[in-house]
């Protein structure tokens, strides 16, 4: 018997779901977690679909690919980095940059599946709807059932992986800061709120500063 | 050979040797003696500095050998580490009382 008899104690799918980062973390992740924020930008920019900021989600503009590229990169660095801060504040234990960086970026890739649902053409037509709702109150949108019912799909599919993102998120910080209780979870909060309003301002300032064609 | 028992099953307090026996000539030593430190860790905690030493002191190669990530044997490290400071203070104490 060894030490690895101990994942016995485990149910594996539920811990894969909720807590990867018991089996992964450092460069492993950090690359499975790049080649899903490059490929989420991608799938985003096949909709212009906007990750603008590190919980938010819009359907907006028409930019080049790089700007959704930058987005994600924005939201993962400035959540990271303000991790690692908190980390090195309130641990005691020698953690590894890589591993915050790394499960960090892992953590997005909830958003990938955000980004596919929200690709479907019978989304695009009922936020039209709504939009043209919104723009003349006195005309009743003409919503097919069939494209209500998948945009109401596609909201709840939003929903849950903004939900189960958020829980990675809280995972890999306590596991590779090996942070808990309370100060893990108030720590985690605020460099969420901090994290949203730089990554805001982040990308404010690359349209402010983005060459017009 | 069943597991040596550290804890009182009624009290759950640190169990201590009283009785030791050679098995080749059967001389019985009795006395009052405290678990050695590294005794006093659970089994799975045992388990595991066993396997941190024979990786030579690597996490990662501890991370592989546990299929683990490095941070969570890393984590595990710290606990058995925090757990070991704890007994080393609760011994000190009980020293410092003896000698009082």
């Amino acid at each position: 018997m060894n030490a690895s008899t101990e994942l016995k104690k485990y149910n594996p799918v539920i811990a894969w779901l909720f807590n990867p980062f018991t089996y992964i973390a450092g460069r492993e992740s950090l690359i499975i977690g790049l080649i899903g924020i490059v490929a989420t930008s991608l799938i985003g920019s096949l909709g212009d679909i906007h990750f603008d900021g590190v919980l938010d989600m819009h359907i907006g503009a028409k930019t080049p690919v790089w700007f959704f590229i930058a987005e994600g990169f924005i939201n993962w660095f400035s959540f990271a980095v303000l991790l690692f801060i908190a980390g090195r504040i309130f641990s005691k234990s020698a953690f590894r940059i890589v591993d915050v960086f790394g499960t960090q970026a892992f953590c997005r890739l909830p958003t990938l599946i955000s980004a596919a649902a929200l690709l479907l053409p019978a989304n695009k037509r009922v936020l039209d709807e709504l939009t043209k709702m919104v723009q003349n109150p006195n005309q009743l949108p003409a919503l097919p059932l069939a494209d209500t019912a998948i945009f109401a799909a596609v909201m709840i599919i939003v929903l849950v992986m903004l939900v189960w993102m958020v829980t990675l998120m809280y995972r890999a910080y306590a596991v590779s800061c090996n942070l808990k209780g309370t100060k893990a979870i108030i720590s985690f909060i605020v460099c969420l709120v901090i994290a949203e309003v730089i990554s805001k301002t982040g990308i404010f300032v690359m349209i402010k500063f983005m060459p017009q064609n | 050979m069943s597991n040596l028992p550290i804890q009182c099953p009624a009290c759950k307090d640190q169990l201590k040797v009283r009785h030791l026996v050679c098995d080749v000539c059967q001389t019985q030593v009795e006395g009052r003696y405290e678990l050695p430190l590294l005794m006093r860790l659970d089994t799975q905690e045992q388990i595991f500095l066993i396997d941190f030493i024979k990786c030579s002191g690597s996490l990662k190669d501890m991370a592989t050998l546990m299929k683990l990530s490095y941070p969570t044997v890393r984590n595990r490290l710290d606990e058995i580490i925090d757990k070991i400071k704890q007994f080393e203070k609760t011994v000190l104490k009980e020293s410092r009382e003896k000698n009082k």
